[in-house]
């Protein structure tokens, strides 16, 4: 699929708004997972899952431990994309 | 607490979701004017099974309780226990979430027969297209086990006190509010929620108990489908549903000024030890039941006006019901006035002994019973008064109602008219 940095980022940011039910404009890089879109460990879990499926990368679990915030989600994929 | 105590137990709200609608109201007008919510299967695809209808519940929006993306994540089990739940508490007049100091003291119990048979279907069917590693869901698990219904009820309530599921196929609910009711009554809970859900109509659910040859196949004629104690019965139909009741200790609701419906008198238990679809002989599993029940109650067979049958429409059940009925009652028999409200619903399994013990409650609270529908030619070996087809006004004093569970499982409560009964 298309790396192009913008694209990834749509991506992550459509899979977002279907698991968690929230507009594309409520959505900034600083944007916290849990104060703000108020996921919690199962619903992080879950879209991690969706992201590691659509993009083909995997992360583990001490990774997925550091995600705050939505930029730290995309900025992961995209190195992991670019290195892939 | 002095040693020996039995507190008394009101029922002070009512959560219904059912075939025949959302809610007391709509539930209790299509009960007095004998509808049926049986019909063609619509929840999946079922042109190519022998067995084509049930009682599915109609017009559910679960987003009226829950948020959307909550939703998702949930089986229709749990979406039907909480909003049952949650309409339960409503109709109590508590607070939707119960004050720390009340909350120890308050539990929860609610059983299903199956639990997320859906959920289980679509993750299954998932794996085996996908694989692994992205055929689950991360929710898969807490969306399929049964005690997540009393999980999502007592986060939602703020409930601390005891909270399980008992499963126990068609008594679920039955065990669930008797369980409940022991509890406040030895006085370790003050207010419980108790009940049941079901949420089988799937291709699982259909399917399996279509091969054991239990359900009805009047596809032709869904309304007609579920007849108990008439001779042209040929099994159950299939239903889904919930109910929840809060139960709270007498005293403590009087003071609080609390709507009653009716109280909770008496729970009796029993095991078939026989068979596990076919009923003991004579129905000696269920005479032993309601004895219990009654004595538990402290009443006389000659106190029950009403009996809420388990009559799910099966050619033995029925049979054998009436015979444990005639044995428990003897002369009594014939004056007792009996319903299947089976006949409308379907047979909601493990959500059936909740909703039958709501319907006794309403029914004593509003001095109406309700029919047996369908009863068009009575099975000469069901010689009782089953009420048949039209609803009745009649004085109500003491209620029973019946469930008997595969596996050979009974349960029978007793419950009564209060004060608070509407009068006639």
């Amino acid at each position: 699929m298309n790396t192009d940095a913008q694209t990834v980022q749509n991506e992550i940011i459509r899979i977002i708004c279907d698991e968690l039910d929230v507009e594309p404009d409520q959505l900034q890089p600083a944007t916290s997972l849990t104060e703000d879109l108020k996921a919690d460990s199962l619903a992080l879990i879950n879209l991690v899952m969706a992201i590691e499926e659509k993009f083909s990368v995997e992360v583990p679990n001490d990774a997925l431990r550091t995600f705050k915030t939505i930029g730290d989600i995309t900025s992961y994929v995209e190195t992991r994309m670019k290195a892939a | 607490m002095p040693l020996f105590v039995r507190r008394r137990v009101a029922v002070t709200g009512i959560g219904l979701i059912t075939p025949l609608g959302i809610g007391i109201e709509p539930n209790w007008l299509a009960l007095i004017a004998g509808e049926s919510g049986v019909g063609p299967i619509t929840l999946f695809d079922c042109s190519a099974f022998e067995v084509r209808i049930a009682g599915e519940v109609k017009n559910f929006d679960p987003t009226q309780w829950i948020p959307k993306r909550t939703v998702k994540t949930l089986d229709r089990f749990l979406q039907f226990a909480i909003a049952a739940g949650s309409d339960a508490m409503a109709d109590s007049g508590l607070p939707p979430r119960l004050d720390d100091a009340v909350a120890e003291r308050a539990g929860c119990y609610v059983g299903s027969g199956f639990g997320g048979i859906e959920t289980v279907q679509r993750n299954y069917s998932s794996f085996l297209s996908k694989g692994p590693r992205f055929g689950f869901s991360p929710y898969g698990i807490m969306s399929t086990i049964i005690n997540l219904a009393p999980g999502h009820l007592t986060i939602l309530h703020n409930l601390q006190g005891p909270s399980l599921s008992h499963v126990s196929a068609c008594a679920t609910g039955a065990h669930s509010v008797g369980e409940a009711f022991r509890v406040i009554r030895d006085g370790t809970c003050d207010v419980m929620l108790a009940g049941g859900v079901e949420a089988g109509i799937r291709e699982l659910g259909v399917g399996g108990f279509s091969a054991a040859r239990t359900l009805s196949t009047r596809n032709d004629a869904p309304q007609k489908a579920s007849r108990p104690f008439d001779k042209n019965r040929d099994g159950f139909v299939m239903a889904e549903g919930a109910c929840i009741l809060v139960l709270e200790e007498m005293e403590r609701a009087r003071t609080r000024g609390a709507r009653i419906y009716a109280e909770i008198l008496g729970y009796g238990v029993s095991t078939d030890a026989h068979h596990i679809t076919e009923p003991a002989p004579n129905g000696w599993g269920a005479q032993r039941c309601m004895r219990a029940a009654l004595a538990d109650a402290g009443i006389a067979r000659e106190d029950v006006d009403y009996i809420n049958a388990h009559g799910t429409s099966t050619v033995f059940n029925d049979i054998s019901e009436t015979q444990a009925i005639q044995g428990v009652f003897q002369d009594h028999a014939q004056r007792l006035q009996i319903s299947s409200t089976k006949s409308m619903m379907g047979h909601t399994l493990g959500a059936a002994g909740a909703i039958e013990a709501a319907v006794c409650a309403l029914s004593l609270q509003r001095q109406c019973l309700p029919p047996t529908i369908n009863l068009e030619d009575p099975d000469p070996q069901c010689n009782l008064d089953y009420i048949p087809n039209q609803s009745r006004k009649r004085p109500v004093r003491i209620a029973l109602s019946n469930s008997f569970g595969f596996g050979g499982t009974n349960a029978s409560l007793v419950l009564g008219k209060t004060t608070d009964a509407i009068p006639l």
